[in-house]
């Protein structure tokens, strides 16, 4: 087997990082093969390269065996190299068939005519019929599901001829059946002929579609694996390279500090939250939650289950006091606070870690000391200021370790700690936490987990939102699924399977 | 009827200048520049156009030189607010205080226009209507054709389906190996020729001479016609048509005495318009959605 794509000693570096240091591989047709690492082990840098984002500084890319140098992406497109990056670049006002063929037009009455709007729709469905990808192309974008909008995607990079197709990521914001349709795709591609280069975190998965494992650390290419017989723990070793910690260890016990993630276990069993009937709407009008009734006690943790888009991101906003009832009750701690506000849920204890880092929970350009002071009352006294930041950027591993540091200089695992070591610092009855580990590496990922760990085992309740099944099995008490506004049930973690859960995530169960 | 006919007539003849003023806002702003420097475009044009209009003697020389003056400092906005990366609402209003300023000194330096007014510049072809007066129909033609013209093509062609897209997510647009600045560049200077020729209008089809005062804050109508209008081309040109109809009916009103113009004060016919924008904007008279990355500077490194 010939290969299609070769990386021969390819090396970028930015400032002082190598971000990748001498990667060779090669990539034949009708394999997936995958590329697994830490965050800033390379892989983006590295697909990146691969498809004319960036140049390299050293090494060449070999297409068919010819050496070829990209002067841009879409210099890499036409010769068949196509990327569905990790955050969508859609136009959600134009259909799906515009956005498919923007900047590729076919045109009535040859090159100068105007926009043959019907020839787009037509090819567009032809690719998707013929690559098992169902999808009106006169749809608005902005009326489609994540899933769907992911399929617009990978149809733009197969309308565009791809034969190397590559994926960043592209199970983030996926349920498990999404994803695993997302996973037949793609071995669909690969039995069609095209080759697949597939960035995950989910090692799981990418055992599931992947031919072969690369495994990237430190920008080098540290082995590679065929999936056959890989087990999940070895790789997990091997990126984080070190041979004797566990994959999911802390990375370094914090000076008195706990250790060990505390047992699970219920203190006082008393109820800290109780939202009864909740209903509330969208930012566009519509219905989010349609009755939705919890009960959190002290030192619990409970996750929440369910497709992006089914009202978890309202109920968080609903319990944080960002977002008004229609309807329905809160309480915190028996004090009713329906109508509260912001300010007097967080008053009352209730920490709020959100979805989107940087737009709701930090503020990139003060510094970790100041973002850390938000929300505190009193005058800001430089001193103490950092003082306390430097206890919090022990305590929490932020690295670097610079008070005075802004915060969007800060790589997003860091950026996720130092918003947890404000939230969790002020000793909260109620955590509301949404995606916390979404993006993050794995040592930051279970730092994370074991914060919230600690914070139920310190009296708090824990409402965890995430798509990552998984994680909720393994730090939370009970998941609660999501579906439609509503939740459609309800399983004690050690019994939530994946198949009850998407059952339930899907409404069929209801 | 006859005041109904006199009302149309006023609006053929009072709306051009801010109608196409306000396409030129709509072509920048859905391509995600938001042009606050129509004001001094259109001054810009109102200038060059009769100073070209003076020296040839030609309103047509005039009209070009205004649409191209207008060209040159939509150019000039487009590179300090896409390629410098200049803050755009910064850039547009340097560019109305520049044309204040240069246009000013200009107008002394180049014409001696004593008191700030110039001598009557040739005017563009005009119809007669008897009694009503004379109608500029270059100008009333021209506020009809090209937001239709845009129209057309923003729906209707490649470069139409790029401009939307990259005033919505410049990101889809580099992602498809189209230039986003390039794009960016030439939508902003065409919006600055749109503008030039609204401006320069002013003097070769509405007042038949320039002033210092022009245009008079008739830009700044623009862009609460854009809005009004719904950033598409001819929902603008209905939004200036509106602004001008409360215009002549204000000046209809005022000018025929009677008793509704003792009883209402007059600035509040003339604060119509815009009190009608602020409730558009508000969202009463139906929804008021700006492109999505209007107005957002186009940064490649942004993640």
């Amino acid at each position: 087997m010939t290969p299609i794509l070769e990386a021969r000693g390819l090396s970028r570096s930015f400032g002082e990082l190598r971000a990748v240091d001498r990667v060779s591989f090669a990539l034949a047709a009708g394999e997936v093969l995958a590329l697994v690492g830490e965050n800033g082990a390379g892989k983006t840098t590295l697909l990146n390269l691969l498809l004319g984002f960036y140049r390299p500084d050293e090494g060449e890319i070999a297409l068919d065996g010819a050496v070829r140098r990209w002067r841009s992406p879409a210099d890499a497109e036409a010769r068949g190299l196509g990327m569905v990056h990790q955050h969508f670049t859609l136009v959600e006002p134009l259909t799906v068939a515009e956005n498919v063929v923007l900047g590729r037009e076919p045109r009535r009455f040859g090159l100068a005519g105007p926009f043959d709007r019907r020839r787009a729709e037509r090819e567009v469905a032809e690719v998707a019929e013929r690559e098992g990808l169902p999808i009106d192309p006169r749809g608005r974008v902005a009326e489609l599901s994540v899933a769907s909008r992911q399929r617009v995607e990978i149809l733009k990079v197969l309308w565009r001829g791809a034969r190397v197709v590559a994926f960043d990521e592209p199970t983030g914001a996926l349920g498990p059946a999404e994803s695993e349709a997302l996973c037949e795709t793609v071995r669909r591609l690969a039995r069609g002929g095209r080759a697949v280069l597939f960035v995950s975190h989910k090692l799981r998965e990418v055992l599931a579609v992947a031919s072969r494992v690369a495994v990237l650390r430190a920008g080098r290419l540290v082995a590679t694996l065929d999936a056959k017989g890989a087990e999940p723990e070895r790789i997990a070793r091997l990126m984080v390279g070190d041979a004797s910690a566990p994959p999911t260890g802390l990375p370094r016990p914090s000076p008195g500090g706990a250790a060990s993630p505390p047992p699970r276990s219920r203190g006082v069993d008393e109820i800290v939250l109780r939202l009864s009937d909740a209903a509330c709407r969208d930012d566009r009008g519509a219905p989010a939650l349609r009755g939705v009734s919890l009960a959190l006690h002290t030192g619990e943790i409970v996750g929440v289950a369910g497709v992006d888009g089914n009202g978890q991101r309202e109920l968080a906003e609903v319990l944080t006091g960002l977002r008004p009832l229609d309807a329905g009750r809160l309480e915190v701690e028996g004090v009713d606070l329906t109508f509260a506000r912001a300010r007097e849920l967080r008053a009352r204890g209730v920490a709020h870690v959100p979805e989107d880092r940087l737009r709701g929970g930090l503020f990139g350009a003060l510094s970790v000391a100041e973002n850390l002071a938000l929300g505190s009352p009193g005058p800001l006294r430089r001193r103490r200021l950092v003082a306390e930041a430097a206890a919090a950027i022990r305590a929490y591993d932020i690295r670097p370790p610079e008070p005075g540091m802004r915060a969007s200089a800060l790589s997003g695992g860091n950026q996720q700690k130092l918003l947890l070591a404000r939230e969790l610092g002020r000793r909260p009855k109620l955590v509301v936490a949404v995606h916390p580990t979404r993006g993050l590496d794995l040592n930051a990922q279970a730092l994370v987990r074991a914060r919230l760990r600690e914070a139920a085992a310190g009296g708090a309740a824990v409402l965890l939102v995430s798509f990552d099944l998984d994680e909720l099995r393994e730090i939370a008490d009970r998941i609660v699924v999501l579906c439609a506004g509503r939740v459609t049930g309800e399983a004690a973690a050690r019994e939530a399977t994946d198949g009850r859960l998407g059952l339930l995530m899907s409404g069929a169960a209801a | 009827m006859s005041e109904l006919t006199t009302l149309v007539v006023s609006i053929l003849a009072f709306a051009p200048p801010v109608a196409l003023a306000a396409l030129g806002g709509v072509l920048s702003e859905r391509a995600g520049v938001v042009n606050l420097g129509l004001e001094g475009i259109m001054r810009f044009g109102a200038f060059f156009g009769a100073w070209a209009a003076l020296a040839s003697q030609s309103a047509w020389v005039g009209l070009s030189a205004g649409a191209l003056a207008g060209g040159a400092a939509g150019a000039l906005l487009a590179a300090l607010a896409i390629f410098a990366e200049a803050d755009q609402i910064v850039a547009g209003v340097a560019l109305n205080l520049l044309a204040l300023g240069l246009v000013t000194f200009l107008l002394e330096w180049a014409l001696g226009a004593a008191g700030g007014i110039t001598d009557p510049v040739p005017a563009l072809p005009s119809l007669s209507l008897g009694g009503l007066g004379r109608l500029p129909w270059v100008a009333a033609a021209a506020m009809l054709l090209l937001p239709a013209l845009a129209s057309l093509l923003l729906a209707k062609t490649p470069l139409g389906l790029r401009w939307r897209a990259v005033g919505e997510n410049p990101r889809a647009v580099a992602a498809a190996g189209v230039s986003v600045r390039g794009l960016r560049f030439f939508a902003v200077t065409a919006s600055g020729v749109a503008a030039g020729l609204g401006g320069a209008l002013l003097p070769l089809a509405v007042l038949g001479r320039f002033e210092d005062r022009m245009p008079a804050g008739q830009g700044f109508i623009a862009l609460a016609a854009v809005v009004f209008g719904k950033w598409s081309p001819l929902g603008a040109l209905g939004a200036a048509v509106f602004f001008a109809g409360a215009e002549a009916l204000q000046i209809e009103i005022s000018s025929s005495g009677g008793a509704l113009a003792a009883l209402v004060p007059r600035g509040l016919f003339l604060a119509l318009p815009y009190l009608l924008t602020l409730l558009a904007l508000a969202g009463f008279v139906g929804r008021a959605v700006p492109p999505a990355a209007d107005g957002v500077p186009w940064d490649p490194e942004a993640r």
